[in-house]
C-alpha cells in the first residue's frame, strides 16, 4: 500500500515540474514589457526611461530565462511565490482567496452528488418511462445552460423579484446559497447522466442477471450490486469533476462578486499580472495533483479488483 | 458506415431530428446573417436606447441603440463559428497524434501519451486561462488557447480505437497478404473512425460554445463590439435590473445551441456507436 503511494507520488513529480515550467514559459513568452505593466500598477503615468530601467533592475528582468526560472522554482519550493505586479504577496493572497472559493466549491460538489444520484438512479431504474425521459432532458438542459446565465436567472428570480436572497458579495450564509446552487446544478446535471449510464451498464451485466434469477428483491439488486459500481464510476472521475468545478468557479465568482481565487486570476490576466498568474497555475496545479492522488488512493481502496502489486 | 437499420432508427428518432434541425438552422443563421438580420448589428439607433420589443426591433435595442435580434443572429457567426473552427483543429490534431501514437507504440507512443495525460489531468478551462494570460485577452487568443488544450482527449480516444483495430482479423489478414500501412489505414481503420469521430465532434462543439461564451463573459475572449453571445451577456450586466432581457436573450441562444449539439451528439452516439460507452460529459 505504501509502495503504491510512493510510486504515485514519484509519478506526480514530473507533472509538477511540467506545470511550473509551463506556467513560467507562458508568463514570460507573452508580448509586452513587464516593466511597463509594473509602472502602470504603481500609478506612474509617464514612466521615464530611467524609471523603467530602475524597475527592470529591481525585478532582475535582465537575467537569462533559465536563471530566472530556477530562482523562481527555488523560491516556490520554499513557499515563496513572490509578489505580484499589483503589490500583494502571492501565496498568502492565493491561500485566502482559495479558502473563499472552497466555501462555495465543496458544498457545491456535495450538493451536486446529492442531486445526481437520486436522479440518475431513478432514470436508470425507470428506464423508458416518462420520468426517465423528463429527467434525462432535465439533465441535458442543466448541462447545456451556461453557468453565468443560470446565475443571473437565479438572481433575477430570488433577489430581484422575490427579494429572498442578497444579490452578490460575501456576508452571511444567505450569500452562499445562490453561488453554490449555480455550481451544483450544472455539475449535478452532468453527473446525473454519468450515474444513469453507468448504472444501466452495470444492470445489464451477467452477475446482475444472476442476482435477479436468484430471486433477490429488485432493490437489493440495484443497490448492492448496481449502485456499488456506479459509485466506483463516479469516484474515478471525482478528481476531474472537482477540477472542473473549480474552473466553473471562476465564472460563478464573477457573477456573484465572490472574492474567490477564480476572480483573482481573471483580474490578474486582465491586468497582465504575470507573477500572479504564474503563481496561480502552480498553486492550482499542485492542488489538483494532490486531489487526483487522493482520489486514486480512494479508488484503490474501493475497487477490490485492484490489489497493490 | 451506416446500416439500413441505423437509418431507419434515425428516421424515427424525433429528438435527434429536432436537434439536427436546430443545428442546421443556427448554421444557416450564421452563414446568412447579413441577409437574415433586420438591421446592421453595429448600427446605432440613438433615438431608441434600451427599447422594448417593437416592429423595427423585434427583441428591442441595447444600451447604445443596437438591434438585439440582429446582434443575436450575427452572434452565431462568432459563438458558433469559433466553436466549429476550434473543433476542426482539435479533431485534426487529436486524430493525428492519436493515430501516430496507436500505430507507433514504443517510445513515440509513450511520449505522446505522457503529454496527453499531463494535459488531461487539469481542467481545460484553467489551462486555457493560462494560455490566454500569455497571449492576452481577445477572440483569437481564446481560440488558440482552447485549441491547444482540447486535442488531448480526442488523441487518447483515437489511440484506443486504433489499438483495438490493429489486432482485428481483417487487419492481420491484410498485412499477411502484403497490404501496406497506407492500405490498412484507408481501407480498414478510417471507416471505423468516422462514426465515433462524428459523435465526439458534435459533443465537442457544444462544450466549446460554452467555453468560448464563458471566456468572453469574463472579458478575456471576444471584445466589444463583436456580437458574441457570452460578451453580450457580460455587457448586459449593468442593466440587470432595468433590462434583464439583454442577458436573457443571448443566454437562451447559447442554451439552445449547446442543447441542440449535446442532444444530437447523444443521439448519434446511441445510434452509431454504443461502444463508446457512458460519456464523461
Amino acid at each position: 500500500m505504501t509502495r503504491h503511494l510512493l510510486r504515485r507520488l514519484l509519478a506526480a513529480v514530473p507533472v509538477l515540474f511540467f506545470i511550473t515550467f509551463f506556467a513560467f514559459l507562458l508568463a514570460n513568452a507573452s508580448p509586452g514589457d513587464p516593466a511597463l505593466v509594473v509602472a502602470r500598477q504603481r500609478a506612474m503615468d509617464q514612466p521615464t526611461a530611467e524609471d523603467l530601467v530602475a524597475i527592470r533592475k529591481e525585478l532582475r528582468l535582465g537575467d537569462p530565462v533559465v536563471v530566472r526560472y530556477l530562482r523562481w522554482v527555488g523560491d516556490a519550493a520554499g513557499g515563496d511565490l513572490g509578489t505580484s505586479f499589483r503589490g500583494d504577496p502571492i501565496l498568502p493572497t492565493l491561500l485566502s482567496r482559495f479558502g473563499f472559493t472552497l466555501q462555495v466549491a465543496v458544498p457545491a460538489m456535495v450538493l451536486s452528488m446529492l442531486i445526481a444520484f437520486p436522479v440518475g438512479v431513478f432514470a436508470a431504474v425507470q428506464r423508458g418511462s416518462v420520468g426517465d425521459h423528463v429527467s434525462r432532458l432535465a439533465s441535458l438542459l442543466g448541462a447545456s445552460v451556461p453557468s453565468f446565465a443560470l446565475g443571473y436567472i437565479l438572481i433575477i428570480v430570488f433577489s430581484v423579484k422575490l427579494h429572498l436572497l442578497p444579490v452578490a458579495g460575501r456576508g452571511s450564509w444567505l450569500h452562499l446559497v445562490m453561488p453554490t446552487a449555480t455550481l451544483a446544478l450544472g455539475a449535478g446535471a452532468s453527473l446525473a447522466r454519468l450515474v444513469r449510464s453507468s448504472l444501466l451498464e452495470t444492470l445489464g451485466d451477467d452477475y446482475v442477471r444472476t442476482a435477479r434469477s436468484k430471486g433477490l428483491v429488485e432493490r437489493t439488486v440495484v443497490v448492492s450490486h448496481g449502485l456499488r459500481n456506479s459509485v466506483l464510476a463516479v469516484v474515478t472521475v471525482l478528481g476531474m469533476r472537482f477540477g472542473r468545478l473549480l474552473a466553473g468557479a471562476a465564472i460563478v465568482e464573477t457573477v456573484f462578486t465572490w472574492p474567490g481565487i477564480g476572480r483573482y486570476v481573471v483580474e490578474s490576466i486582465y491586468n497582465q499580472d504575470y507573477p500572479a498568474v504564474q503563481g496561480f497555475v502552480v498553486f492550482i496545479g499542485t492542488f489538483i495533483v494532490v486531489v487526483n492522488l487522493i482520489v486514486d488512493l480512494l479508488y484503490t481502496r474501493l475497487d477490490p479488483r485492484i490489489s497493490s502489486k | 458506415m451506416t446500416t439500413p437499420a441505423m437509418r431507419r432508427r434515425a428516421a424515427r428518432d424525433l429528438p435527434a431530428q429536432l436537434a439536427g434541425l436546430v443545428v442546421v438552422g443556427m448554421a444557416a443563421s450564421a452563414l446568412l446573417a447579413p441577409w437574415l438580420a433586420p438591421s446592421d448589428p453595429q448600427k446605432l439607433d440613438v433615438g431608441n436606447l434600451l427599447a422594448a420589443s417593437s416592429w423595427s426591433h423585434p427583441l428591442g435595442t441595447d444600451q447604445i441603440g443596437r438591434d438585439v435580434l440582429s446582434r443575436l443572429i450575427h452572434g452565431a457567426r462568432w459563438s458558433l463559428g469559433g466553436a466549429l473552427l476550434v473543433t476542426l483543429i482539435v479533431m485534426m490534431v487529436g486524430i493525428t497524434f492519436g493515430a501516430i501514437s496507436g500505430f507507433s507504440r514504443g517510445a513515440v507512443d509513450l511520449a505522446i501519451m505522457r503529454l496527453v495525460d499531463a494535459l488531461l489531468a487539469f481542467p481545460s478551462l484553467l489551462l486555457a486561462l493560462a494560455v490566454v494570460a500569455a497571449v492576452g485577452p481577445g477572440l483569437v487568443g481564446v481560440l488558440i488557447a482552447l485549441a491547444s488544450v482540447g486535442w488531448a482527449g480526442h488523441a487518447r480516444i483515437v489511440r484506443g480505437l486504433v489499438l483495438s483495430l490493429r489486432e482485428r482479423d481483417y487487419v492481420l489478414a491484410s498485412r499477411a497478404s502484403g497490404g501496406t500501412a497506407g492500405d490498412i489505414i484507408c481501407r480498414h481503420v478510417v471507416p471505423h473512425l468516422i462514426a465515433p469521430m462524428v459523435v465526439l465532434a458534435t459533443l465537442e462543439v457544444g462544450q466549446l460554445i460554452l467555453a468560448l461564451a464563458g471566456l468572453s463573459f469574463l472579458g478575456l475572449g471576444a471584445q466589444s463590439p463583436t456580437p458574441e453571445w457570452g460578451l453580450m451577456i457580460n455587457e448586459g450586466r449593468t442593466f440587470l435590473f432595468r433590462a434583464p432581457r439583454l442577458m436573457v436573450y443571448p443566454g437562451i441562444a447559447i442554451t439552445v445551441a449547446v442543447l441542440a449539439f449535446n442532444l444530437l451528439g447523444d443521439r448519434l452516439r446511441d445510434l452509431l456507436d454504443p461502444r463508446l460507452g457512458p460519456g464523461d460529459r
